[in-house]
């Protein structure tokens, strides 16, 4: 069953409980109005409304149709009870116009909510027919009470169906909405992750925010200045909607393959910007797939970033070769080092940085280290 | 660390729901309640006709009823020609209501022990219920509960002569008002339950998206730190901003930076249940998540939609309590492939879960309910398949140990 259905379901047994409880007390009331002309039978139809109203109460509880179907035939008896003992004075006939248009309709609110309402309908034709037979046996050639309770039956119904048709118009626009906010969704969290892939693969904005926090003492203030407007031109052109890809800073090309080369130029060059001078060893044309390059360059960045930060040297090598499957870029460093032993991974960002990336290419990094002896990372992805 | 997610909206997502009550169904119900509303007004109309004969000379209210025509007929016709009729019109139509319910009333007065009962009366409270469906609830609603009040005053003034009449007086004051009242609630709930369920539907298109996720609110909130981050570098790129900057700007250069730094690597752990959550007002007043290792990524689409129904349907539960829902997710049992997603429901109004609960948590794995006075716990072992990253992971811990 859809929710929204489960939902209206709940509304209209809702519905049920108040109009019920509001029938039943007004009911109880008229028969419990003293008269002399009235003789047993509305002491026996004051005990079938209260019992009707027990297993309405069940009902909503268990949705035993059942149960429903014994508090429909009560009202049909109560009916039967007072106008087949004539003379009927005006509480009972206000106790008649209530049972058959407002108690036995809430019935019918909760039966909505377990068969078609074809069959309510039935069920209120049935009603009337009980209230007109009721009156025809007492010699009334037309009960005008059977219009009082035809239109509660009528109003019942429409309200009903109203609900229910309502409620399936309701779960068939939220499912538009929905499949309309899904393919947003995915369009924008697409474009924000390409963003933030963007972002960390090939950007130093965070560096050189960083670096300014420190007022940017001890860099070199051309270098610096360099760098601050390259990261504006690129964080521009993400504004202005430009392809993250193509990007002059660092040299990319819109090629699916790329000359890494000239990229892994455009590292060092950055990384010299900020003092620590990149000695690059190795191949000069390999040639691999844009989101190999972009996630083997952003994991040599990031290690380039942890030799600059915490090596304590200002000088390290990166040794670039490949074999048949694979392309190797070894960074290392003649710095502090530390035990690989003691110190987790995590703590160095490795998991998130360098290990998320190449992993999501199908590669791995390696880290080797020793207090005082430097460190050194094996990156590796595949080729193509 | 546990942190208590905020709701945060966009506003072009607002759009669908300000109109709930014209395009989602609501027309459908506008016209179930017109429908109703002309049964019983035929009804009333139908006891008029049949009173024709019984009313003093000069005392049949005619007036009220031609007046009641006219104001169905005014008001049919803006509906007719405007979409939506003016605010000054409808006022006035309420108002107008005063004329059939008075004259009624006055023409009717003193006549129940004769078993005479206003009927003009009662139907202008009819009237009021197709207002209350397509206009706000609560004005039209009050004025049912004027009309009505005025023809229980005007029945119980003539108990002591009335006799049984009496309670044909009650039950015309009773259709005055209830049948109106009953609209209200319909109204009410209604837009309620097409709220609740847009916001569903918006929220589970988080269970869909791969891993880990920025969400759209974070999205928002990147583009925003872009372009602070690029109007400061401008201006010490272009020279504007001397070299050392000066602590002002190195301090909002540190501020950028953090909250950069948390959007880009420690927002990388978000998950879609913290999304979903954070951007449902239904769950983000009511759900709190504990997700340290972001394992909630484990569990596959069905799990996931079991997941977050489950937690719908718990902070749906009729309260007048608040309902607090700690969600807790474990990390994953990677021998077992299992992972324990821990449930403690506090407020609930019983005992007993909703089969609903149970129908959304069976789907995502073997759960276990220990119910307390205090909160119920429910802990729920889903099954997850091996992790690829994780074995990866592995590898490079294993060569750290070299």
């Amino acid at each position: 069953m859809k929710r929204i259905q489960r939902e209206s379901h709940r509304l209209l047994r809702r519905l049920a409980r108040e109009t019920g409880l509001v029938a039943a007390v007004l009911i109880v009331l008229c028969l419990l109005y003293p008269s002399d002309q009235a003789g047993p039978a509305r002491w026996w139809a004051l005990v079938v409304i209260l019992g009707s109203a027990a297993l309405l109460w069940w009902h909503l509880l268990t949705g035993s149709l059942i149960v429903a179907s014994l508090a429909v035939a009560g009202c049909v008896l109560v009916i039967a009870l007072i106008l087949g003992e004539p003379p009927v004075d005006q509480a009972r006939t206000t106790a008649v116009q209530l049972t058959g248009g407002l108690f036995s309709s809430a019935i019918g609110f909760a039966l909505l909510t377990r068969v078609q309402v074809k069959a309510v309908a039935w069920i209120g034709v049935g009603i009337v027919a009980g209230v007109l037979v009721s009156g025809w046996l007492r010699g009334a050639l037309f009960e005008p009470s059977a219009v009082v309770v035809a239109c509660g039956w009528a109003s019942v119904l429409t309200i009903g169906l109203g609900v229910a048709r309502g409620a399936a118009r309701a779960a068939s626009r939220i499912a538009e909405a929905g499949r309309a906010h899904e393919a947003e969704r995915l369009a924008s969290e697409a474009e924000a992750r390409q963003r933030q892939e963007a972002r960390v693969l090939h950007d130093t904005v965070l560096a050189t925010l960083s670096l300014l926090a420190h007022s940017g003492v001890g860099v070199n203030p051309t270098a610096l200045r360099q760098q601050a407007s390259d990261d504006a031109r690129l964080l521009r052109q993400f504004r202005l909607g430009g392809r993250m890809h193509v990007d002059t800073h660092v040299g990319f090309t819109p090629n699916d393959e790329t000359n890494i080369g000239m990229t892994f130029e455009s590292v060092r060059q950055r990384f010299a910007g900020m003092g620590l001078d990149v000695n690059w060893h190795g191949a000069g044309r390999l040639t691999l797939p844009r989101d190999t390059l972009d996630a083997l360059l952003g994991a040599v960045g990031e290690c380039l970033e942890n030799v600059r930060r915490h090596s304590g040297v200002n000088e390290a090598d990166v040794t670039v070769s490949d074999d048949d499957t694979m392309v190797r870029a070894m960074v290392t460093d003649a710095g502090a080092g530390f035990d690989s032993t003691t110190v987790d991974p995590k703590r160095l960002g490795f998991t998130e940085s360098v290990v998320g990336r190449l992993s999501s290419v199908g590669g791995r990094a390696r880290v080797f280290s020793t207090p005082g002896a430097g460190t050194t990372v094996m990156l590796e992805v595949p080729k193509p | 660390m546990t942190i208590r997610v905020r709701p945060g909206f966009r506003p072009g997502h607002e759009r669908p729901v300000s109109d709930v009550r014209d395009r989602h169904g609501g027309r459908m119900i506008a016209n179930g309640v017109t429908a109703a509303a002309g049964a019983l007004v035929l009804s009333l109309f139908w006891r008029f006709v049949v009173q024709l004969d019984q009313y003093p000379p000069d005392r049949a209210p005619v007036a009220a009823w031609i007046a009641f025509v006219v104001i169905l007929a005014v008001g049919v016709l803006s509906r007719l020609l405007t979409p939506r009729p003016p605010t000054w019109l409808y006022v006035i139509l309420l108002a107008a209501l005063a004329a059939p319910v008075s004259i009624d009333l006055i023409f009717t007065w003193q006549l129940l022990p004769l078993g005479i009962i206003p009927t003009a009366a009662p139907a202008a409270g009819l009237l009021l219920m197709p207002i209350v469906v397509l206009y706000s609830p609560r004005p039209p609603l009050i004025v049912a509960g004027v009309i009505g009040t005025a023809l229980l005053a005007h029945s119980l003034s003539q108990a002591p002569t009335a006799g049984g009449n009496l309670f044909a007086g009650l039950t015309a004051a009773l259709t005055a008002f209830f049948p109106a009242y009953l609209c209200a609630v319909i109204a009410t709930e209604f837009v309620a339950m097409v709220r609740r369920e847009l916001d569903l539907t918006r929220v589970q298109s988080t269970t869909a998206t791969p891993e880990t996720a920025v969400g759209m609110a974070a999205s928002e909130e990147l583009v925003r730190l872009d372009r602070d981050a690029e109007t400061l570098l401008d201006s010490v790129g272009s020279g504007a901003t001397p070299l050392p900057v000066p602590a002002a700007v190195a301090a909002r250069a540190g501020e950028i930076a953090g909250a950069l730094r948390v959007r880009l690597i420690e927002g990388r752990n978000d998950t879609w249940l913290r999304h979903a959550v954070s951007e449902s007002r239904y769950l983000a007043d009511r759900v709190i998540v504990t997700d340290l290792a972001g394992s909630a990524v484990r569990l596959n689409a069905e799990q996931r939609d079991g997941l977050l129904l489950a937690l719908w349907w718990l902070s749906g539960e009729a309260s007048r309590k608040a309902i607090e829902v700690d969600v807790t997710v474990g990390v994953p049992d990677e021998d077992q492939l299992q992972l324990e997603v821990t449930l403690v429901i506090t407020g609930l109004t019983r005992n007993r879960l909703d089969a609903a609960v149970i129908d959304a948590l069976d789907r995502v794995g073997r759960f276990r309910v220990t119910p307390s006075k205090a909160a119920t716990r429910i802990a729920v072992v889903a099954a997850i398949s091996a992790d690829p990253a994780s074995l990866r992971y592995g590898d490079l811990q294993r060569s750290t140990d070299v």
